[in-house]
C-alpha cells in the first residue's frame, strides 16, 4: 500500500529531528485544554472564519475585524454549514432523579458549546468556501440551544488550515503568542490550582503507588510536600488536595520560587528523584 | 555547482521546548514499549538516541554522541530545559524525496534566519494592545547564540522579558546538515512591582500576617518574581490590578492569573511568566529564492516523560489534515491495530497517574467533595446532582487499571473492541445522565469543560478496527 500525499503530510508532523527528546513532538502535547499546558490549542479556531475573532472556547463573537461583520460582535454562532454548534445538557437534578434539562439562571436553556475541534472537522474541507453560519439574532451572553429561534444568517468564508502542501499551521491562523495567550500567567499558578482530570499524564496527580494489604491502592498526592518513594505501603496516605492547608501541599509560594526543586519528574510511577 | 532546489522546508512543523534554569539541556532518550510487558512503563533509554552537544560560543556542534545518561535536573537541583532542533529539508524535484539538507546543497550565506515569539497572556486579560510581549531577532544569518528579548510598550525603560534564545547553528565538515535551536527561557516569573499588594491597592506591610502588632512602616518584599519589568505606574498598563469575574468574553476557565480576591472580582498581581509560542522563519536568497516557517512553543516539562496524554495536539493536526474519515486504503489491519492500542495505551498511562477513587467523586476521609472533580464540575455548571460517576466500588485505581489491561489484552489477540459502544461521541458531552457519564475517557475534562471526548478521527480508528476484526473473525468461522 503507498501513502497518500496527506498521510506523508501528516508524518512530517511527527518528525523527529536529530538530537529531539520525544518530548518537543505533539504528540506529547495535551489538546484537551482547559486552557492545557504547553498550549491552548484552542487559539487555532479564532480566526476559523474569515473576518470574525471567534472565541477561543467558545461560540461567541469576539470581535469583527471588517466593517460588515461588526452587527455579529457578542453574537453566538449556532449551526455552522448546517450543523449544530450546541447541545443541550441533560441529567438528574437529584441522586437517582429522571433526567431533566438542567437550566440554570446564567444558562436559562441548559445549552452548552460543543468543542471547535471535533465540531469542525466536519467542514474544514471547505477552506476557501463561504458557508452558512447561523448566529443568535443579538448579542447574547447567555448560551442558546440549537432551535433558538431569533437567529440571522451570514455567509462565512472558512480560512485554510495549514499553509498549502505543507502540515504548518498557517500563518494568518495564529500569530506570535496566539498559542499560549489564554493560558494561566504565571503556568505555575495553573499547576497549583488544576487536577488531574485534566492531565493527568503531563501533571501528574497519584505517584508511588503501589497495592496495599487489601489489594486496594496506595500512594501520594504529587503535590504532597513530603512523600518518599520508599515510604512503606501501609503508610501512603493519599491526601485530596483542598489547596488551602500548604503545610501538606505545595503552595502557590513554593511554585513561583523552587518549581524547579519542589515538583518531582516521575518514572515508572515513582519519584524519579 | 549546486543543485537547484524546488522547494525548502522546516522540520518539525511544530516544535514544543521545555523551560528550565539548567544551562544543559535534556539529552536525548527514546521511550520504549516492551512488547513482553505492552502495558507496563515505557523504558526511558538513549542506547540509541542521539543528543546533539553544541558549543555555544561558536554555535558549531561539537559532537553527536548516543548513550548518554538522562536526567531531567541537573546536580544543582534545576531542571534542564529541552531545547529543539529545527531541520533544513529540500527537495530537488517534484518527485524526489525530502531530504535534509547540508552545507553542500545550500550557500550558507545566502541563508538568512528569523525567529518571532510571543507571549500575550496578558493582552488576552486586559485587551491593552501595549500589553503584548513580542520578541523579534530580525533577519540574520550568522551563528551567534541570539537573546530572544521579549519587549512590551507598558515594560519598563530598559526592561525585557528573557525568552530564550536562538541559534542558527554552523554546519561544518564534520556535521555538515543545517539545523536551527531554540532554547527556551528559565521558568522564572516576573512581576510589576517589588513590594506585595493587596487587592484593594494599598502595600501589604511586612510581617503583618506573622505579627499583628508590627507597625506596618515596613513593605513585604514580593519573593516570587526575578524581576520588576511592567511599568504599573500611572503612566504604564492595568495588568496589576486588573480584576475579572465573570462575562462572555473571558478566558475559559476565567481568573486563571496570579491574584487574590477583590471586592469586584479576582484581581491580578502583575505576574508574568516566560512562556511563549511563535514562528522560525528562514529565507534562501541570491540567485533561487525560496522560503519556510515553522512553529515553536515554551511550555513546562513533562513530568511523566514515560506517559503520554490520551489525546494530544498531533491527533487535532491530523485530524484537520485527514479529516475524521478514515477511508479502507489509509491503514493497513496492523496499522490500525497499532494505532487502536495506543489510544488505549495512552488512556491507561492517564489514569494510572490518576486517584480515580478521588475522582469518580467518592467520599474520601469525613468530608464529601474534598478535592475539585468533574463531580463538582457537573454541580457548579449545571446544577447536576453531585454523586460519584461509577459504582464507588470499583474505581480503585488497581481496578480500573486492571479493566484497561483486559481491554488492551483482548484488542490485542484479535478480539473486535466491544468497547466502541461506550465511548463518548463529540456530540454526546451534554448527556450528563448516570449511563453518559460513564463514557469513556470517563472522569476527565473535555476542551468544551464538560467530559472528555476523543477526536472523532481517534473514535474512527477504534470503530474500523472493530470492524475489521469482526469481519476477520466471521471469516474464520
Amino acid at each position: 500500500m503507498s501513502l497518500k500525499p496527506a498521510n506523508k503530510t501528516a508524518r512530517q508532523l511527527l518528525h523527529r529531528s536529530v538530537g529531539n527528546p520525544p518530548s518537543t513532538l505533539p504528540d506529547s502535547a495535551i489538546s484537551n485544554c482547559f486552557p492545557g499546558l504547553e498550549f491552548d490549542f484552542r487559539n487555532v479556531w479564532r480566526r476559523i472564519f474569515v473576518g470574525l475573532i471567534m472565541h477561543e472556547a467558545d461560540n461567541y463573537v469576539l470581535k469583527a475585524e471588517t466593517a460588515g461583520l461588526k452587527h455579529l460582535e457578542g453574537c453566538r454562532l449556532l449551526h455552522i454549514d448546517g450543523h449544530d454548534a450546541t447541545t443541550i445538557v441533560r441529567g438528574p437534578r437529584q441522586s437517582g432523579g429522571p433526567n431533566v434539562e438542567l437550566a440554570t439562571p446564567s444558562n436559562p436553556d441548559a445549552a452548552w458549546f460543543m468543542e471547535w475541534s471535533n465540531s469542525l472537522t466536519r467542514v474544514l474541507h471547505k477552506a476557501g468556501q463561504k458557508v452558512e453560519c447561523i448566529f443568535t439574532a443579538t448579542p447574547s451572553d447567555p448560551q442558546r440551544r440549537p432551535d433558538y429561534k431569533e437567529t440571522q444568517s451570514q455567509m462565512l468564508e472558512i480560512r485554510r488550515f495549514f499553509e498549502p502542501g505543507t502540515p504548518v499551521i498557517a500563518r494568518e491562523l495564529v500569530e506570535p503568542g496566539d498559542l499560549t495567550q489564554s493560558l494561566c500567567s504565571p503556568w505555575q499558578n495553573d499547576y497549583r490550582e488544576c487536577a488531574c482530570y485534566y492531565w493527568a499524564s503531563s501533571r501528574p496527580d497519584y505517584v508511588n503507588v503501589a497495592p496495599d494489604g487489601d489489594g486496594l491502592s496506595a500512594g501520594q498526592n504529587w503535590m504532597q510536600r513530603d512523600r518518599k518513594p520508599d515510604t512503606p505501603v501501609s503508610e501512603r496516605t493519599y491526601y485530596p488536595d483542598n489547596r488551602t492547608n500548604f503545610n501538606i501541599f505545595l503552595s502557590y509560594d513554593d511554585l513561583f520560587r523552587q518549581w524547579q526543586e519542589v515538583l518531582r519528574f516521575i518514572v515508572g510511577g515513582y519519584d524519579r528523584e | 555547482m549546486k543543485r537547484e532546489l524546488k522547494e525548502i522546508r522546516l522540520l518539525p512543523p511544530l516544535a514544543i521546548s521545555r523551560l528550565g534554569s539548567s544551562p544543559e539541556p535534556l539529552n536525548n532518550y527514546d521511550v520504549v514499549v516492551d512488547p513482553k510487558d505492552p502495558l507496563g512503563f515505557r523504558q526511558i533509554t538513549s542506547a540509541n538516541a542521539q543528543t546533539i552537544l553544541v558549543d555555544t560560543s561558536t554555535g558549531e556542534v561539537s559532537d553527536i554522541c548516543e548513550g548518554l545518561e538522562v536526567t531531567f535536573k541537573d546536580e544543582e537541583g534545576r531542571v534542564r530545559p529541552v531545547a529543539p532542533f529545527i531541520e533544513l529539508w529540500g527537495r530537488f524535484g517534484d518527485d524526489d524525496e525530502w531530504s535534509h539538507l547540508t552545507r553542500d546543497d545550500v550557500d550558507l550565506d545566502q541563508l538568512h534566519w528569523r525567529a518571532r515569539l510571543g507571549n500575550v497572556k496578558a493582552f488576552r486579560r486586559t485587551g491593552d494592545v501595549k500589553d503584548r510581549i513580542l520578541a523579534d531577532s530580525e533577519w540574520f544569518n550568522d551563528h551567534a547564540f541570539r537573546e530572544m528579548h521579549g519587549k512590551c510598550d507598558n515594560f519598563l525603560p530598559g526592561k525585557v522579558l528573557p525568552l530564550g534564545h536562538v541559534q542558527f547553528i554552523k554546519p561544518t565538515e564534520q556535521f555538515p546538515h543545517i539545523r536551527f535551536r531554540y532554547t527556551p527561557a528559565e521558568g522564572k516569573v516576573y512581576g510589576s512591582n517589588w513590594f506585595v499588594k493587596k487587592a484593594d491597592g494599598s502595600y501589604q506591610p511586612a510581617n503583618s500576617a506573622d505579627d499583628p502588632t508590627d507597625s506596618g512602616s515596613y513593605l513585604q518584599h514580593d519573593l516570587n518574581i526575578a524581576d520588576v519589568v511592567y511599568n504599573s505606574g500611572p503612566d504604564g498598563g492595568k495588568w496589576a490590578g486588573y480584576t475579572e469575574s465573570s462575562g462572555s468574553a473571558l478566558t475559559i476557565p476565567a481568573q486563571i492569573y496570579a491574584g487574590q480576591s477583590g471586592a469586584n472580582g479576582w484581581v491580578s498581581s502583575g505576574y508574568l511568566d516566560d512562556e511563549c509560542d511563535g514562528i522560525i522563519e528562514v529565507e534562501l536568497r541570491g540567485k533561487q529564492k525560496l522560503s519556510a516557517f515553522s512553529r515553536i512553543g515554551a511550555g513546562p516539562p513533562a513530568y511523566a516523560p514515560d506517559s503520554f496524554p490520551i489525546r494530544t495536539v498531533f491527533d487535532e493536526l491530523e485530524q484537520v489534515l485527514l479529516g475524521w474519515q478514515i477511508d479502507d486504503g489509509d491503514y493497513t489491519d496492523e496499522e490500525l491495530q497499532h494505532e487502536t492500542e495506543e489510544i488505549i495505551r495512552r488512556a491507561f498511562e492517564t489514569i494510572r497517574l490518576m486517584n480515580t477513587t478521588v475522582m469518580n467523586g467518592n467520599q474520601v476521609g469525613p468530608q464529601p467533595d474534598i478535592a475539585s472533580t468533574m463531580v463538582r464540575q457537573d454541580r457548579g455548571d449545571t446544577e447536576r446532582a453531585f454523586e460519584p460517576i461509577m459504582a464507588e466500588t470499583i474505581v480503585d485505581n488497581l481496578a480500573v487499571r486492571a479493566l484497561h489491561q483486559n481491554i488492551y489484552a483482548s484488542l490485542s489477540s484479535g478480539v473486535p473492541p466491544w468497547f466502541i459502544s461506550v465511548i463518548r461521541k463529540f456530540d454526546e458531552i451534554g448527556d450528563l445522565s448516570t449511563e453518559g457519564r460513564r463514557k469513556m475517557p470517563a472522569m476527565m475534562r473535555n476542551a468544551d469543560g464538560r467530559y472528555l471526548t476523543l477526536t472523532r478521527r481517534q473514535r474512527e480508528k477504534i470503530r474500523m478496527a472493530s470492524k475489521r476484526l469482526t469481519s476477520t473473525t466471521e471469516k474464520k468461522r
